[in-house]
């Protein structure tokens, strides 16, 4: 063989290696995008189920999206853009709670504004019910005197008008144990006239200025027991006048036990006992005694 | 207690859809008590009518059909236990409410009331804000 023929295979063997070589890189070529195609088709099938999607449409959005979140080349490494927005976010952050600060300040002073109004409301109120509380009260007691009175000269009956003293003291000042004195004809005496609930015997006539009853009449003052009733077991004995001139008495002893004590409501109408018993009684006597006169 | 109240009747409204004016009956032997309720009671607030004991009661309970019945325990011919026992038993008035006004606060009282078909009681004297309570109370106002 010579020289020139070998110069002349050399460039052929050369060409067709060159040919061999590329050939193998374009099957590992082909290779690799198998390959990555392959993963991709299993990026793509993980995200569908994590999504729930399952038709095709469905997973190619998610791949999209993940698509979408890759940065653009050439951008601004992202750690760096992050930093600066949140350092921008935590300032944004700090405004707001600064300012929902004063909200909520505001919106306290307000509510301390509110309760102390409502508290100067409800002041006002109990005022008010205690007012008309009063009221009812007096509008009550009212009401006990009226009946009190129309019952005291509702009858010219002597009998009848005893009763009604004794229906007062009962069912108004609240004692089941009760006597009505007139004074003796002499002056000297108290005679029992009416009693209920007690053992009289020993009531029947009493001295003038003696014992409790007694020293009512003549002084002619109301007796209040404070507490405790007296030694005698009065409670309260009311003496009965005629103009300033004393008649008569009457006693009350045990208060009943639902009963504290003599009330403002009581004196009331001992007063009224006072001053018109005494009279009711003078008159049923004197109309009583005009009757037997005429028979 | 409570549990022997009998059951309150259904406040009681006429057909034209205002309410009417409630009846109640009150059952005193005394005059001055009749008319310390009356004060009370009757002064805008009801309607009311009287009778003088238990049996006179029994005929107004039928006769006046009231919303709600005052009785005293205390009276002649026939106490109030009695009487209202017998309204309790009777077709037309088992559940109108009574109030028993008693002179004695003692349980032995209360419980007989109770027994006897009462809703509540009330002692005396009688206090004019604690009757009307009492009785707005049992008429469900």
């Amino acid at each position: 063989m010579s020289d020139s023929d070998e110069s002349r295979r050399q460039p052929r063997k050369m060409a067709e290696s060159a040919e061999r070589h590329s050939q193998d890189l374009k099957k590992v070529n082909d290779k690799l995008r198998e390959l990555i195609s392959s993963l991709r088709t299993d990026r793509e099938r993980h995200t569908a189920s994590r999504t729930g999607a399952t038709t095709p449409a469905q997973v190619a959005e998610p791949a999209h999206a993940l698509r979408a979140e890759e940065p653009p080349a050439g951008a601004p490494a992202v750690h760096a853009t992050g930093a600066e927005a949140m350092d921008l976010e935590k300032k944004r952050l700090n405004a707001e709670v600064v300012r929902l600060r004063i909200q909520v300040e505001d919106q306290r002073r307000e509510a301390d504004e509110l309760r102390g109004r409502l508290a100067e409301v409800e002041e006002e109120n109990r005022r008010v019910c205690d007012e008309a509380m009063a009221v009812q009260e007096q509008t009550a007691a009212i009401a006990n005197l009226y009946a009190a009175l129309y019952r005291l000269h509702g009858s010219l009956d002597r009998e009848e008008v005893l009763t009604g003293i004794q229906e007062i003291v009962i069912n108004m000042i609240g004692s089941e144990e009760l006597a009505v004195y007139e004074l003796s004809p002499d002056g000297q005496y108290l005679d029992l006239v009416r009693s209920f609930g007690i053992e009289s015997k020993h009531l029947q006539r009493l001295p003038l200025g003696s014992g409790t009853i007694g020293r009512c009449a003549s002084s002619g003052e109301l007796f209040v027991a404070e507490g405790l009733p007296s030694q005698d077991g009065v409670s309260a004995c009311v003496p009965l006048k005629m103009e300033s001139r004393v008649v008569g008495a009457v006693a009350v002893f045990k208060l009943l036990g639902q009963k504290a004590g003599i009330t403002p409501a009581d004196r009331e109408i001992f007063e009224l006992l006072q001053a018109h018993a005494a009279r009711s009684l003078a008159l049923a006597t004197h109309h009583e005694a005009q009757g037997r006169a005429n028979r | 207690m409570t549990a022997r109240l009998a059951p309150l009747g259904d406040p009681p409204t006429s057909g034209g859809g205002g309410e009417r004016r409630r009846k109640i009956l009150l059952v005193d032997d005394s005059p001055t008590v009749l008319m310390m309720e009356k004060m009370v009671l009757a002064k805008d607030l009801y309607d009311v009518v009287t009778a003088r004991d238990g049996l006179d009661a029994l005929e107004k309970v039928a006769s006046e059909k009231p919303d709600l019945i005052l009785m005293d325990v205390m009276m002649p011919r026939m106490d109030g236990f009695e009487a209202c026992r017998r309204i309790r038993s009777s077709e037309g008035a088992r559940s109108v409410p009574i109030i028993m006004v008693t002179t004695r606060g003692e349980l032995n009282s209360v419980e007989l009331g109770y027994e006897s078909g009462c809703n509540d009681y009330i002692t005396k004297p009688i206090n004019g804000l604690e009757l009307l309570a009492k009785v707005k109370n049992c008429l469900g106002e």
